[in-house]
């Protein structure tokens, strides 16, 4: 049986509490420690900053809640409630939830009442929240709690801990910020070994094409062929090699955009056009879905051809003679979605991220995919977030086809 | 039409599987100009499918492959009675340590690019035949 919100908040209270004295000494103290943690160990900071919360607050208990998606998790807790399992909880079910929703402080007194999922033992009978955000964004809350009636927290509390939120605020940045630049040389270093790795193949099928011409008896037509090998091998290694610059300079913004009226219908008729050759050697029904009214983006005529060849060419990688390929073009006022499916080698549910990342070959099942590295999903995926877009990817498993969808803001 | 001036090893089967078509292609071309009858496999399960209808002489794998790589095949050669006593050569960009950590039950290593006359010494010693490095411009 739960109370309304307002039976809890008692906000208003500190309007009539006692001001106890600032304490700017051992504030000033605690500040400075923090700052220093900050800078030497930012993902430490979070729990020194509710430790600092506590002792400067003298509150039983204090912790923060970080927001992710729309659930609450403590993060860091210090006091009596600190022996508790990490608990999650859905935001409309905690405080933290109204403390964020309002943006400002809250004061509670026995929130169980009216958020009965919070812990029972020890009894929570005063809370104050305080909201601390990220570039604006609500990130969690830094709360503190009196376990009895004796402790009763006043403006001052308050004026502490909102002053912490800021410091979390900042130091949560930090680890933000120094986390991505891991990921990202982690992430460089690993396409430095594996670009390195993959190269090993197509050198030694060179390599060994070069033997024949220099250690092997061959006739006119043996020579001819070694040297036709030898020939496509270069091609694809530069193509290799083509691939993995522009991939390069795409990451680093390093293109110029184009950009004009553009009517989608147009641009995949004549991408359809250019691929009919093809399309009718690979044995592929082809079917086409665009709606009777122009769809036109502000966008870049080479690289979306660019990017709907690449997906092109995949599809027949992938299927099978006798399957099929279907492209749906739709639009409403905010956006233009081309679809582009097909009844073939589909892939792993689980490969849905991966399939963009460069050298992933998810899709090879039985026969390697010839002259590549595996980069033109990258490639793509890179345009079209220069574009303002989107592109995913979608299959119902091996064998189930595949659908890649790319999503363009109407010009 | 040239002839290599080597004794043609008749009879010598070898089965190489790896996911590069173009590693496949030019060393089919090697091997059945030394005189080798050659079968080949994209990929460690279509391998399996090789080894079941003939036994070759001697396989030479990759280790990375989609579906069923090099240690699986070697796996299964080991554990055939039929089969066990194939030599086998295993082929990888990897580094050997590497190879060893995840891998064993092979009679030769080498890491790619390797030089193709490593390989041919290779396959003579494990097929106890004399050098099979073609020489150039040979009697007909």
């Amino acid at each position: 049986m739960t109370v309304t919100l307002e039976e809890i908040d008692i906000l208003s209270e500190f309007a009539t509490r006692p001001q106890r004295l600032p304490d700017y000494r051992s504030e000033h103290e605690a500040m400075a420690t923090l700052a220093m943690e900050m800078a030497s160990n930012p993902r430490n900071m979070l729990q020194k900053l509710v430790e600092t919360a506590r002792e400067l607050c003298k509150a039983d208990s204090a912790g923060i809640s970080l927001l992710t998606g729309d659930h609450f998790q403590w993060q860091a807790l210090s006091g009596a409630l600190a022996s508790f399992p990490s608990a999650t909880m859905p935001r409309d079910a905690s405080p933290c939830g109204e403390c964020i929703n309002r943006n400002a402080p809250q004061l509670m007194h026995m929130p169980i009442r009216h958020f009965p999922l919070i812990p029972m033992e020890p009894r929570i009978v005063e809370l104050l929240l305080i909201p601390f955000h990220d570039h604006g964004k609500p990130v969690g809350t830094i709360w503190i709690v009196a376990h009895n009636e004796e402790r009763k927290f006043d403006r001052e509390d308050e004026r502490i801990v909102r002053s912490l939120a800021q410091f979390a605020s900042a130091g949560w940045q930090l680890v933000k910020a120094s986390e991505a630049a891991i990921e990202s040389n982690r992430k460089k270093d690993e396409f430095i070994a594996v670009l390195s790795h993959e190269l090993r193949n197509p050198i030694s099928s060179m390599q060994m094409g070069l033997y024949t011409l220099a250690h092997m008896p061959l006739d006119e037509a043996k020579l001819q062929k070694s040297i036709a090998r030898l020939e496509r091998q270069t091609k694809t290694m530069a193509r290799i090699v083509g691939d993995i610059g522009e991939l390069s300079q795409l990451v680093h913004r390093k293109v110029s955009i184009e950009r004009a009226q553009i009517d989608l219908r147009i641009l995949l008729q004549e991408v359809l056009e250019e691929w009919r050759e093809r399309l009718e050697e690979s044995k592929l029904v082809v079917l086409a879905e665009m709606p009777d009214a122009p769809v036109v983006v502000l966008s870049d005529r080479i690289r979306l051809t660019q990017i709907f060849d690449n997906l092109l060419s995949n599809a027949i990688k992938f299927t099978d003679g006798g399957g099929m390929l279907l492209l749906n073009l739709e639009a409403d006022d905010k956006s233009a979605v081309v679809q582009i499916s097909d009844t073939g080698r589909g892939f792993d549910a689980g490969s849905i991220e991966d399939i963009f990342e460069p050298f992933v070959q998810t899709r090879t099942s039985g026969t390697s995919e010839r002259g590549g590295l595996g980069l033109g999903l990258a490639i793509s995926r890179q345009i079209v977030g220069l574009l303002g877009g989107t592109i995913t990817a979608h299959s119902e498993g091996p064998g189930r086809g595949a659908a890649f969808t790319l999503v363009l803001p109407c010009g | 039409m040239e002839k290599s001036a080597n004794s043609s090893p008749a009879g010598n089967t070898i089965l190489i599987v790896d996911d590069e078509f173009g590693i496949l292609e030019v060393l089919e071309f090697i091997l059945r100009d030394a005189g080798f009858t050659v079968v080949s496999a994209l990929n460690g399960q279509e391998a399996l499918k090789r080894l079941e209808e003939t036994k070759p002489d001697l396989v030479i794998v990759d280790f990375m492959m989609p579906i069923l790589g090099g240690d699986g095949v070697i796996r299964a050669i080991r554990s055939d009675d039929r089969l066990r006593d194939i030599p086998v050569i295993l082929a990888s960009a990897l580094p050997e340590q590497v190879i060893r950590e995840r891998c064993n039950g092979f009679n030769a290593f080498l890491r790619k690019p390797f030089k193709t006359e490593r390989l041919l010494e290779e396959i003579s010693k494990l097929l106890n035949r004399p050098s099979i490095t073609p020489v150039r411009g040979t009697v007909g």
